[in-house]
């Protein structure tokens, strides 16, 4: 990434730091639904192990295509699925920002995953890389593409609420 | 070491001892009766390692395995470690080489498995090396005998074995030319690591009867209920399954069975993008279903268009990751792969229809841990004789999986004393003496 062709106002700069919080937050919180709003109206949602990105295979852990299967995710969740009951805790890095030439922003971060059992122990569920990209209007940011990449993508258990 | 009798009450199986889950001794003689017995083991698929040199690495049970494809195109399967040191020769997951060199001494086997060189063998001016009687024309890699059928790699052990297709009869043979009719693609992996026995997993793939009831995504969008018009197929010795289903056979007087769960079967949700739920039919026949599991570690899936195979891989007494490998055929064109890739979202770790797998092994190993003089209640399906079910109400098949399990452990269930002298016969026990 190239420093000097990067210009992002301080606005622009709070406004992506804003979303990246509040997502995972709203994660954290269980607020499935209000994670969806942090998504533009194309945006879409992936989450992909290392192994395959890095041999460059398309299959995917998570395939939303559009925001109306991300609500399916969350529909799921909350009614269908089984799921192992515990809470979720991400620790974020700091975004390292670039401006993509149609005006959004590629945003770069680090997270580790923990989960707490009802016992209140915590495990680490895995580590990886958000790779993101994100646009500002009219001064709020949302997702247009989210992309979780895996490290720890021999998944413990069950992938069951979106990292 | 505690010596541990465990009873097998029920000649039929309908009665499994949870002890098996959690014994140590069980687990070391199950590695060499099972997976080092004469069992044919899935290695992995031929398109993942199409050209000489290529080579991927796994496991049988806990033993290291290196596939390797050598200059005349023959696929071998060695055992990762060398025989210098024991160490694990290959560390990569998957590549391509001209020889296999281990890192710590440097001693290089040919793509077959051959020893071809030894640092300074002959030493430095005349002092050193290898005595002069060290012939590495003897030294081999540990290697296993392979048959590829349909560009499925498997392995055994055992000289003892059957031929493969005799050892997967007719049956399994049927669904893996069905499966396996055109050349295939591999699309990617996904790993989930569960923290149970490995056999509580092959319980699962053999009970029809959980799918409509645990999966609730199942149910609830109708790719799969108990109403529905499916079943489950055995070879001859009952030790693979095949569950089947058509989707879309089920009516209202057939679902009238759900009025007794909670939650299962619920009709009122609706997918807003249902684009994951199409079966774009590709199989002459109307099943929209098969999961096929074949003794002791693989199962092989069709779930509408999504297609993979999962690899059992042992992980100690207590732990397995379950290796999945999707495939579509290298016909497809872009927007099947593209179908195959959504429908993906079925499976997995965080499948729809899948997630809750591991989640069911674990808190069956954790709870049965405290009760390992008790046993599982297996009589869904009915007792007695072992045999194909007409419907998905059964879990018939784990009883098969059991009987061929105890036959090739020494296990005559129904009879207390046989299960103390299988037990007396463990190699720890041995050790111990």
């Amino acid at each position: 990434m190239s420093a000097a062709s990067f210009e992002a106002s301080f606005g622009d700069y709070f406004a992506i730091s804003q979303l990246l919080s509040r997502t995972v937050n709203l994660l954290d919180a269980s607020r499935l639904e209000e994670w969806v709003d942090c998504f533009a109206d194309d945006g879409r949602y992936y989450v992909l192990s290392r192994e395959n990105y890095e041999r460059k295979l398309p299959l995917k852990l998570f395939q939303c295509d559009n925001k109306n299967m991300m609500h399916d995710r969350v529909l799921s969740l909350r009614q269908a699925n089984v799921v192992n009951i515990h809470r979720d805790q991400h620790v974020t890095g700091l975004p390292q920002l670039a401006k993509n030439a149609d005006g959004t922003f590629r945003a770069d971060s680090g997270y580790a995953l923990y989960t707490t059992d009802q016992g209140g122990i915590s495990q680490l569920f895995g580590v990886g890389a958000y790779m993101d990209t994100i646009r500002i209007e009219s001064g709020q940011a949302l997702f247009v593409e989210r992309n979780v990449i895996v490290d720890t993508f021999s998944i413990p258990n069950m992938l069951s609420t979106p990292i | 070491m505690e010596t541990q009798t465990i009873s097998w009450p029920a000649k039929d199986l309908s009665r499994i001892p949870f002890a098996m889950y959690h014994s140590p001794e069980v687990y070391a003689q199950e590695q060499e009766r099972i997976f080092r017995g004469p069992t044919w083991n899935y290695l992995g698929l031929e398109a993942e390692l199409p050209s000489a040199g290529d080579f991927i690495t796994t496991v049988i049970g806990d033993t290291p395995i290196l596939v390797s494809r050598d200059e005349q195109g023959k696929v071998h399967a060695l055992v990762n470690r060398c025989k210098h040191r024991g160490a694990v020769l290959r560390r990569e997951a998957c590549g391509n080489a001209k020889d296999h060199s281990c890192i710590y001494h440097q001693w290089r086997y040919s793509l077959a498995g051959q020893l071809e060189s030894v640092p300074f063998q002959r030493g430095m001016k005349g002092e050193g090396g290898m005595p002069a009687d060290f012939d590495k024309s003897k030294i081999h890699l540990d290697e296993l005998k392979v048959e590829v059928y349909k560009g499925i790699i498997f392995a055994t052990f055992s000289a003892q074995a059957e031929p493969l297709l005799d050892y997967l009869d007719a049956p399994v043979v049927y669904e893996i030319d069905r499966l396996f009719a055109k050349k295939i693609k591999v699309l990617g992996y996904q790993r989930q690591r569960i923290f149970g026995n490995w056999k509580l997993y092959n319980d699962n793939v053999r009970d029809p009867n959980h799918g409509g009831l645990l999966h609730m995504f199942h149910a609830t969008f109708g790719l799969y209920r108990l109403s529905q018009v499916g079943g489950a197929k055995l070879d001859r010795k009952h030790r693979h399954n095949i569950t089947f289903n058509q989707l879309g056979t089920d009516d209202a007087e057939a679902n009238a069975g759900y009025s007794d769960t909670k939650k299962v079967f619920q009709s009122e949700y609706q997918l807003r993008d249902t684009a994951m739920l199409q079966n774009k039919k590709e199989f002459a026949d109307p099943v929209t279903l098969v999961i096929l599991s074949v003794f002791p570690g693989v199962v092989f899936q069709q779930i509408a268009n999504s297609l993979c195979t999962r690899q059992i891989r042992t992980r100690g007494l207590n732990e397995m990751e379950l290796y999945w490998t999707y495939f579509g055929y290298e016909d497809d064109d872009q927007a099947m792969t593209d179908h195959r890739l959504l429908q993906a979202n079925l499976c997995g770790p965080g499948g729809y229809i899948s997630m809750e797998d591991g989640e069911a092994v674990e808190i069956v190993h954790k709870a049965s841990f405290t009760a390992q003089d008790q046993h599982a209640i297996v009589e869904v399906g009915g007792k007695g004789e072992i045999r194909d079910s007409g419907n998905l109400i059964s879990e018939m098949p784990v009883r098969g999986f059991w009987s061929y399990y105890c036959e090739l452990m020494g296990i005559e269930p129904g009879s207390a004393e046989m299960a103390k002298q299988a037990a007396a016969q463990t190699p720890l026990q041995k050790a111990a003496a």
